[in-house]
């Protein structure tokens, strides 16, 4: 006896998006497995002005009504992400226990010191949304966050590690 | 006029909190020797985990020795979902086994089952390599003597329910790492968070959105067991979600001082013996000193030793009838804090020279003189025999902050 029609056809239907999740996960394993190590062009890393960041995020520091040492904060924390997304290879820092803090670490802590936890006027997200605007730098994002897996993120510690921000 | 006078009651309110604040969660338990530690989710990156961890540090009041993160982040982000579900499989098999182990029946039979268990946990450990690290981690803080608070959110879960399995294996076995850890119970419990695992390892404890849109499509995953009266997409997110939540917030905060105690069983208070005073005439003199600053503006400055007495009457339990929960804490807390950051500076762990009875010249590490005197109080056996206890710590300047809480009143506050 023949199963009933619906039973068959939702059968090939998750069937289908069974293979086609699947083959998605490969081709997005691939594709990130066969990316070439980030350079300044692949990542737009336009420094015209030679100030330290990049050009389009100069563009929205700019934008913020911010004071002098909130400013600071934002171009530390932006400098420090940049460097991250240049160099992925940073995260076995951490990872390996070479270093207590790398310098993405360092960037977050002072930014929140400046910035503070409750009620903070911009948070970290909405400076990494606007740093994460192509697939080159998501992919280096992406990088750098697999390198650090299996650390152990210790907090801050002034007494060892001095503050955070260099300004 | 309304919202004047709501607004001068709650200064008012806030005032009179400030001086006459008893209240239990401003009193030290077991944390102020642990460590917590949170195990992340899926998808989540190093600033979120980060933002995770300080949104609990704020919430616990800074109240825990350390706060830590077990970071995990695997391959990309489709294989992260096709990771979980890996793990769910392998977990729920090693559950069904460890289940099995528990039930009677020919012992031979039973230790094959164990044994299988045994593997099972071990493939774990071997596995993954981010599972080796964090187990590293946890050894360390247990062969310190700190006891470990594990909130674990998500995918964080596996990897949490993993470590502690094999530190509980590795414990049953006599291996020389067994006797490192030097406990006869871990001194490790595991908060779960939006779990999607079966069980929570150790006799953990968890809650689950009932609207978490995650955890319920996951089969076998605990049931979810509290409500918030706001939902919000998904409901998984950590801060947003579940610390943030009306319910889950302060029931998540609850279960990890509950934990906290398990773990120390009241290891964060001195106990009886080397501090043996009577706290009444402290507990009036901390009031008056308190009461000082609100008419004066201003609070007078405390000498070395006044200093690290305000830190011991802060750390003593329940002594004579007089609970932590009597005494004026609220204030003291912050104002010990901050004059033991300013007169006991030292960021170098110290080594003092204990000698056990029978046991000569044991070296133990201390981080402060608090420290040092709570290692005292909880080996009573241990002699003092040399002049300083800590680099920064003298036979004197502890006996004038002992003296000092034996009678304080009516001596005057250095300037």
């Amino acid at each position: 006896m023949n199963p009933p029609l619906s039973s068959s056809r939702s059968r090939k239907f998750f069937l289908l998006m069974g293979i086609l999740i699947i083959g998605a996960a490969l081709v997005f394993y691939i594709e990130s497995r066969s990316t070439y190590p980030p350079t300044p062009q692949s990542l737009d890393a336009i420094d015209k002005d030679g100030n330290g960041v990049w050009d389009d995020m100069d563009e929205y520091i700019r934008s913020k009504d911010v004071n002098d040492r909130e400013k600071k904060a934002i171009i530390f924390y932006v400098q420090s992400f940049q460097k991250v997304l240049l160099n992925p290879e940073i995260g076995f820092d951490v990872r390996n226990e070479t270093v207590r803090a790398d310098v993405f670490d360092q960037g977050f802590e002072c930014y929140y010191r400046v910035f503070g936890h409750e009620n903070s006027k911009i948070k970290d997200h909405e400076i990494k949304d606007e740093l994460l605007k192509s697939s080159n730098r998501v992919k280096a994002w992406i990088r750098y966050n697999q390198n650090s897996s299996g650390a152990i993120l210790h907090g801050w510690d002034d007494k060892i590690q001095g503050n955070p921000c260099p300004f | 006029m309304t919202s004047i006078l709501s607004i001068a009651f709650l200064l008012a309110l806030e005032q009179f909190s400030e001086v006459n604040l008893h209240s239990a969660v401003e009193c030290p338990g077991g944390e102020v020797n642990s460590a917590l530690i949170f195990a992340n989710g899926i998808f989540n990156d190093k600033g979120d985990a980060k933002n995770a961890r300080d949104e609990l540090q704020l919430k616990t009041k800074n109240r825990f020795a350390l706060y830590d993160i077990a970071y995990n982040f695997n391959e990309t982000p489709l294989l992260q979902i096709l990771q979980v579900f890996d793990q769910k499989r392998r977990s729920n098999e090693r559950f069904r086994w460890s289940y099995f182990s528990q039930m009677d029946g020919p012992p031979e039979v039973k230790a094959s089952i164990q044994e299988k268990v045994k593997e099972m946990t071990k493939e774990f450990y071997v596995r993954d390599a981010d599972l080796r690290n964090h187990v590293a981690l946890y050894k360390k803080y247990l062969n310190a003597k700190k006891s470990i608070v594990i909130v674990a959110h998500s995918q964080g879960n596996f990897y949490a329910n993993g470590a502690l399995e094999y530190l509980q294996e590795e414990q049953n076995e006599n291996t020389p790492d067994n006797e490192l850890l030097n406990a006869r119970d871990l001194k490790l419990k595991i908060v779960g968070v939006a779990s999607p695992d079966s069980y929570v390892a150790g006799n953990g404890t968890y809650r689950t959105l009932m609207s978490d849109g995650v955890v319920s499509k996951i089969a076998n995953a605990l049931p979810p067991n509290i409500s918030n009266q706001k939902s919000g997409h998904f409901d998984h997110l950590f801060i947003e979600h579940y610390l943030n939540g009306d319910k889950s917030g302060p029931e998540i905060l609850k279960l990890i001082f509950e934990a906290s105690e398990r773990v120390s069983s009241g290891a964060g208070f001195f106990r009886i013996g080397y501090l043996q005073k009577s706290l009444i005439p402290m507990n009036e003199w901390v009031g008056e000193w308190i009461q000082g600053d609100v008419e004066n503006q201003k609070r007078t400055s405390l000498t070395r030793s006044q200093c690290l007495s305000i830190q011991l009457f802060f750390y003593l339990g329940d002594w004579f009838g007089l609970k932590c929960e009597e005494r004026s804490l609220a204030t003291l807390r912050r104002e010990s804090m901050k004059c033991f950051e300013k007169e006991w500076s030292d960021p170098k762990q110290d080594l003092f020279n204990c000698n056990l009875v029978g046991l000569d010249g044991l070296i133990v590490g201390m981080n402060s003189p608090t420290e040092a005197l709570k290692y005292l109080d909880d080996n009573p056996e241990c002699q003092w025999n040399s002049k300083s206890l800590h680099r920064e710590l003298t036979r004197d300047v502890l006996e004038q902050a002992l003296s000092f809480i034996e009678n304080p009143i009516g001596r005057s506050v250095s300037p």
